[in-house]
């Protein structure tokens, strides 16, 4: 079992109860995570030709995980070990794991690698680190789209660009822990200019969290809330929602100007 | 007569005319009554004391005579009438009885009909005026002669009526018989002219034979008749005759002694005439006590006949003994019965007087009996014996399919119907079939005989499944029923072979893509009675508990009855809602084997697996057995004794997650309905290609019914064209636009190509090879970019229905991911918060609860036709949703945050983060096929090892004829090592399987071998021996893996026998219960036990029954009647 750092919110000394716990969740997991899982990820290694990597051999370490999506041709390898990762690792250490994972599925290869290192530094304590090399990537690609638009005609140029909302959201999550702050402007990215992407759900509920904190923001985040509410009434978060508004409510907080999408109204 | 009031002399004179006339008239009428009123006496005088004669005419002359004389009489009074009412005679009778001068009236008439030039009309009244006043008012005065001669014919008239009458009622009072009989036949004269025929006279005895000397009495039958004469005549002896009296129609007579013979007839008075018969005088037989006792072969299962005389012929089933015994009168040495060829037939020889033998027929005909000895007088021999002999007729089978279907389902299964027959009872009945591959290789035949127990009649309704016999597609299956009787032989009918076919692969198909689409429409209708059935039994818990009824501890309060009913009914219907849920599973499961046997199409196997995976997860088995058992303990009248079983609320709710269950499988089927029709549209496009470009060579050639074949395929467009519009329609109804359209664009090629095979058939029919064969090409052309625009249409398809559930995937796991992280902030807050904060974390963590559920309901609805990871993700949505309500459960139950919940949030979250896990895994399935099955992966192992073994035979081939060359020692080496390679292999996999040392296993034995097959090429050995036993092991390898994969026949096929039958018990037939009879139900108290629904089944079992009983074939021969 690796050594875990120290992570703001949460500690782990050695002997301590949430210890056991930890130990109690690695002897779970393999019960919990399903065999057709593994079974799937070895079709596809059966599939593509690669050495199969047998079901009941540990995971890599998270570096050498890292070290195989940096590099294009064994990226594909590489994810299938995110995987295997991702299912063994503590709920809360696995989560930004899982993140990557999906960012993987959604984003040109390109930009797996990059990510994948500011998860790994955050997954050892190094989350300043881990929040300069995702604002890198994200400076990286914008720089790219504005230089070189391609050759996509305007009106689709929309559609046909990849989006950043996952690389936004994701550095959102890293930058939590560093600086809720810079959260927040990403997330505020998110829900401005991305009001269709996967990510504006949970990115408008912690934005508008952290707006209602603020006496001053505290309309925008209720207005905010209500936007969501609106956009994705039946949204696994929504519930959540309609408690912090009723919340909000209940503290006297009225709505008031809100950073909000560009788009028009879509419903879900 | 009254006064009368002419106003002028013409008036008078009509007036008298007129007044004359119906005097006359009167007496006519009366002349002519009277003269018919005649007919009766004169009809008594005639009819004699013996009545009107039959055929006499007389009634009838009768008749004639008085009419004639009435209507003679009628006319005559009337002419006379006519002459006394002429104006002239009027005039003078007037002139005469008023004293006025002759002429007066006459004159004065004729001026009043119109006066002349210069003559005074004022004079003409005048006159008439003194005239009139001159004449007396009665008219019957004025024409006196008149008068006086009708008054004459009214008396007389009157006179004859009355005298008539008075005569006629005297003669029936005096003689009424005789009267009543006259007037009768006055009634009806052409009934007495033309009586009906009488009955023919029958004679008894007719010919006959009687002992010498006997008087024989003749009885004749003679309706109709009051007497007849028998005439009677014997050779040597005047003809004689009697007259015979018949009373109530019949008579008898004696003729004379009887000592020659005597021809005699019977004629009666009308004419008839019997015919002439004879009597023949009979000696005595010369045999007395004669038994006859037949004994029947065992066959037949008749008794044995005993007779006390001698019939004159028999009947007798081939196989029939008779055995004669008797006592003659007089002396000799035996009896014999002689063959119509003078051969002896029976000989019973005489001890004393008394004779016995036996005896068995061999051939009908007609046996003569003799006497060997000399035969005494007086007495005969017994008229010849009459044998038929019918020998055994073999059975009748009769062998046809329900329905008279001539190809297999797709289900392989075929009911078939056996009808066998014999005169004396079956034996046995047999069924054999024989398999014929596409390649003509026949199977050995597999029979299955079934006892008949010696029934006449025998009914078998077998069900033939050949779904497990691996047949390929297109194969032949040859049945034929046989039936043997119990006759020494023994008989043995056989039915025509019936000659099957099994679909071919195109067929299997598509009738396994039919079966998906209506698969799909029965889901559908399923989930609609499950959604019936739950309203219905909410209602029925609206009901209880509006009413009061509630349950308790001690049983639910009665219910009224019509309530128990509707539960009954609705619980019933719900019953067989879930047996039909699993009926449909197993029929597509059955559909599917059909596909597996001649492997095909994987991916259609694929997609029916998992919809019966839907099917199954319903719980359509479960719910069956669910409801049987609640069936069966409210027939046994304990619903009152278990309120929780059949709480309408708590039934309602089970049944509405089979409800769910089986609508969450309809987008499933839908999308595999779809799929199915879009591969269908496209194999038979492809298919049209092909055939058109098989008939390019014949239209370019000008062939024979190329233009007639060229029709044939442009008809088969047309059909496809509708079914492409069909399934153009459903693909936008389910919101495929783009698919749709590329569907329509299929539809523009298919008619183009349409289009060119009407030009080619027309100018194949004009002769214009050329231009047919280029048109041809055309079509063939365009109905392929056809096939081809529909296969890239459904991948398209596909693709895009794929690409929708990633993305929902993806955004699930990202959700997932959402919520994980929600839990994880939660449950920091456990670690630190106190109980004071239980119940605000306890609100939050409900709403996390709601959050988790419109996540599942979300990757529910968008895996739902995902298959196997909407499964999986259902699952892991469930644990995570139970381990955040643990959670809650713990902040509700008091218990301090950052104890139990705190523990519960940990497991949600790693749950919450196994579900983004499993959407993302998800996303690489979906479209993929599903992973290989250990079988299948076995397989494709072994297969691989028999390539292998392959190689090394071919090597070892090699080698033996080149053992001297060089490198063969190295070569030989690694031969051994690749040998013993394999022997590891093999043992390898037995381990994997779990096969234990030394346990028989296949897979062991192969090892063993391969090793010892090693040792002998090590040991320099390339011969015969190990080249065979090389060659025997690649067979077993093979053999192994083709019975893993079922792929198809093999060289040497092992049969498997063919299952049991549905072999109901097989009991005799009520007599005339083929002949239409009715059998009867059971009865009422039998049927009040029975639910609803079993009564139902009772009914219809019998109406199918009793309307059979038409149509079964009656038997093929009668059966041999005993002696007669």
């Amino acid at each position: 079992m690796r050594s875990q750092g120290t992570r703001t919110g949460s500690t782990f000394a050695p002997g301590s109860v949430a210890v056991l716990v930890s130990l109690l969740f690695l002897g779970l997991l393999p019960w919990l995570g399903p065999p057709t899982l593994v079974s799937g990820l070895v079709a596809q290694d059966v599939r593509d030709g690669m050495p199969t990597p047998q079901a009941d051999a540990a995971p890599l370490p998270p570096a050498e995980v890292v070290a195989l999506l940096e590099d294009a041709d064994t990226r594909e390898r590489g994810t299938v070990e995110l995987a295997r990762l991702a299912g063994t690792l503590p709920a809360d250490l696995a989560t930004p794991w899982i993140q990557l994972l999906a960012l993987s599925r959604s984003v040109p290869g390109e930009w797996v690698g990059p990510s994948a290192r500011a998860v790994l530094n955050s997954h050892e304590g190094a989350e300043a680190e881990a929040l300069e090399e995702i604002r890198g990537l994200l400076a990286r690609v914008e720089a790219d789209a504005q230089a070189d638009p391609g050759d996509v005609p305007p009106a689709d140029a929309e559609v046909s660009a990849p989006s950043v909302a996952p690389l936004l959201a994701l550095a959102a999550a890293l930058a939590d822990p560093v600086d809720p702050r810079t959260g927040a402007e990403i997330r505020e990215r998110i829900v401005r200019d991305w009001p269709d992407a996967r990510e504006f759900p949970e990115a408008a509920l912690r934005l508008a969290r952290h707006l209602l904190a603020d006496p001053e923001r505290a309309p925008g985040g209720l207005t905010l809330l209500e936007e969501l509410l609106v956009r994705r009434p039946s949204h696994p978060v929504a519930p959540e929602a309609r408690r912090l508004r009723q919340e909000a409510i209940g503290r006297g907080v009225t709505p008031g100007d809100a950073p909000g999408p560009n788009s028009p109204d879509l419903d879900e | 007569m009254t006064p009368l009031r002419p106003t002028s002399l013409g008036d008078l004179v009509s007036a008298c005319r007129s007044a004359l006339r119906r005097r006359a008239g009167g007496g006519a009428l009366l002349v002519a009554l009277g003269t018919l009123v005649l007919v009766l006496p004169a009809g008594w005088l005639l009819v004699g004391s013996e009545g009107w004669r039959p055929g006499s005419p007389l009634p009838l002359v009768v008749w004639l005579v008085v009419i004639a004389g009435a209507g003679g009489l009628a006319l005559w009074s009337w002419r006379r009438v006519s002459r006394w009412s002429e104006e002239s005679r009027i005039a003078s009778q007037i002139e005469r009885g008023s004293s006025l001068p002759d002429g007066a009236v006459r004159a004065q008439l004729e001026l009043g009909r119109g006066t002349g030039l210069g003559a005074s009309e004022t004079l003409v009244r005048a006159g008439e005026q003194a005239l009139m006043a001159r004449i007396p008012r009665r008219v019957d005065h004025l024409a006196h002669d008149g008068h006086r001669d009708t008054s004459r014919l009214l008396r007389g008239a009157t006179l004859l009526v009355v005298g008539t009458v008075t005569v006629a009622m005297g003669l029936y009072l005096t003689t009424p018989e005789r009267t009543r009989a006259a007037w009768a036949g006055l009634a009806s004269p052409i009934g007495v002219l033309l009586p009906e025929p009488l009955a023919p006279l029958r004679v008894t005895p007719g010919d006959a034979g009687a002992p010498r000397g006997t008087e024989v009495e003749v009885e004749v039958e003679a309706d109709g008749r009051d007497r007849v004469i028998l005439h009677w005549e014997s050779r040597g002896q005047l003809p004689e005759q009697r007259t015979l009296p018949v009373e109530a129609g019949t008579t008898s007579g004696l003729l004379p002694p009887l000592d020659a013979s005597i021809r005699y007839w019977v004629v009666a008075p009308d004419g008839a005439r019997s015919e002439v018969f004879e009597l023949r005088p009979e000696d005595p037989l010369l045999f007395s006590e004669l038994v006859l006792e037949i004994r029947f072969p065992a066959y037949t299962g008749l008794p044995p006949e005993r007779h006390a005389s001698l019939p004159a012929s028999l009947e007798l089933p081939v196989g029939s003994t008779l055995e004669v015994s008797g006592r003659i009168a007089g002396e000799a040495v035996a009896v014999e019965l002689r063959r119509p060829d003078g051969g002896v037939a029976l000989r019973a020889p005489l001890e004393g007087d008394r004779f016995g033998g036996e005896w068995r027929p061999r051939e009908s005909g007609e046996f003569a009996w003799a006497l060997v000895g000399e035969m005494p007088a007086g007495v005969r021999l017994p008229d010849p014996l009459r044998i038929d002999l019918i020998p055994d007729a073999p059975p009748l089978v009769r062998l046809d399919t329900d329905g008279g279907v001539r190809e297999f389902p797709p289900s392989l299964r075929l009911p078939l119907r056996i009808v066998a027959t014999d005169d004396w009872g079956l034996d046995w009945v047999e069924l054999e079939v024989v398999t014929e591959g596409p390649d003509g290789r026949r199977s050995e035949p597999l029979r299955n005989r079934t006892e008949a127990d010696d029934r006449r009649e025998v009914l078998l309704q077998p069900s033939l499944d050949l779904s497990e016999w691996g047949l390929e597609p297109g194969s032949v299956v040859r049945i034929v029923a046989r039936a043997a009787d119990r006759a020494p032989g023994p008989g043995i009918g056989s039915s025509e072979e019936l000659v099957l076919t099994l679909p071919d692969a195109r067929a299997l198909r598509g009738g396994a893509r039919d079966r998906v689409e209506e698969a799909a429409r029965e889901v559908e209708s399923l989930a609609e009675r499950a959604r019936q059935g739950e309203e219905e039994l909410r209602d029925r818990a609206r009901e209880a508990r509006a009413s009061g009824q509630t349950s308790s501890a001690t049983g639910m309060e009665s219910r009224d009855y019509e309530s128990r009913e509707a539960l009954r009914s609705t619980l019933e219907e719900q019953s067989q809602l879930a047996r039909d849920v699993e009926a449909l599973r197993e029929e597509l499961a059955r559909t599917r084997e059909s596909l597996e046997g001649g492997g095909l199409d994987p991916g259609l196997q694929d997609r029916m697996r998992e919809l019966e995976q839907l099917l199954e997860e319903a719980g359509g088995e479960e719910a069956a057995a669910r409801m049987d058992r609640l069936m069966e303990q409210w027939a046994e009248g304990v619903e009152d004794r278990m309120s929780e079983e059949f709480d309408p609320a708590e039934l309602a709710a089970w049944q509405e997650e089979l409800r769910d269950r089986l609508e969450e499988a309809i987008e499933r089927f839908r999308r595999a309905a779809l799929e199915s029709a879009f591969e269908g549209v496209e194999e038979e496009a492809a298919s049209l290609a092909q055939a058109q470009d098989s008939l390019q060579a014949e239209l370019e050639a000008g062939a024979e019914g190329a233009a007639e074949a060229q029709d044939a395929l442009e008809a088969q467009v047309s059909a496809l064209d509708e079914r492409l519009e069909e399934l153009g329609d459903r693909l936008r109804e389910a919101g495929d636009q783009g698919a749709a359209e590329r569907t329509d664009e299929a539809r523009e090629r298919l008619d183009q190509a349409r289009e060119a095979m009407r030009e080619a058939a027309e100018a194949a029919r004009q002769g214009d090879e050329a231009t047919a064969g280029e048109r041809g090409d055309q079509a063939a052309q365009d109905a392929r970019e056809a096939a081809e625009a529909l296969e890239s249409a459904r991948m398209e398809w596909l693709e895009e229905w794929e690409d929708q559930v990633r993305d929902a995937l993806l955004r699930g796991a990202q959700d997932a991911l959402s919520l994980a992280r929600i839990q994880a902030e939660l449950r920091e807050e456990f670690r630190t918060a106190g109980s004071s904060r239980r119940a605000e974390l306890l609100a939050r963590e409900v709403v996390l609860i709601e959050s988790v559920r419109n996540l599942g309901t979300f990757l529910g609805l968008a895996t739902r036709q995902a298959g196997a990871v909407g499964r999986e993700l259902s699952v892991a949505v469930g644990q995570a949703l139970a381990a955040v309500e643990r959670s809650a459960e713990g902040l509700r139950g008091g218990a301090t945050p950052r104890a139990g919940p705190f523990t519960a949030a940990g497991q949600a979250q790693a749950a919450l983060n196994q579900v983004a896990l499993l959407a993302l895994a998800g996303m690489e399935q979906v479209g993929e096929p599903p992973p290989p099955s250990e079988a299948q992966e076995l397989a494709e192992e072994l297969e691989g090892l028999a390539g292998d073994q392959e190689s090394m035979n071919q090597e070892t081939a090699s080698l033996s004829q080149d053992q001297g060359a060089e490198g063969a020692a190295a070569r030989t080496e690694e031969l051994v090592s690749a040998q013993e390679a394999m022997a590891g292999a093999l043992g390898d996999l037995a381990d994997r399987l779990g096969a234990e040392q030394g346990a028989e296993d296949p897979l062991r034995e192969m090892s063993d071998e391969a090793r010892r097959i090693a040792d002998l090429i090590a040991e320099g050995r390339l011969d015969a021996e190990v080249l065979e036993s090389q060659a025997s092991l690649l067979e077993r390898l093979l053999e192994a893996g083709r019975s893993l994969e079922r792929d198809g026949p093999t060289e040497e096929r092992e049969g498997t026998p063919a299952g049991d039958f549905d072999r109901p018990e097989v009991r005799a037939l009520p007599p005339g219960l083929l002949s239409g009879s009715q059998i009867p139900l059971p009865s009422a108290a039998a049927l009040e036990r029975l639910s609803p629904a079993e009564r139902r089944l009772v009914f219809e079992y019998f109406d199918r029954l009793n309307r059979r009983g038409s149509d079964t074939p009656p038997p093929g021969s009668e059966p041999g009647g005993g002696g007669r």
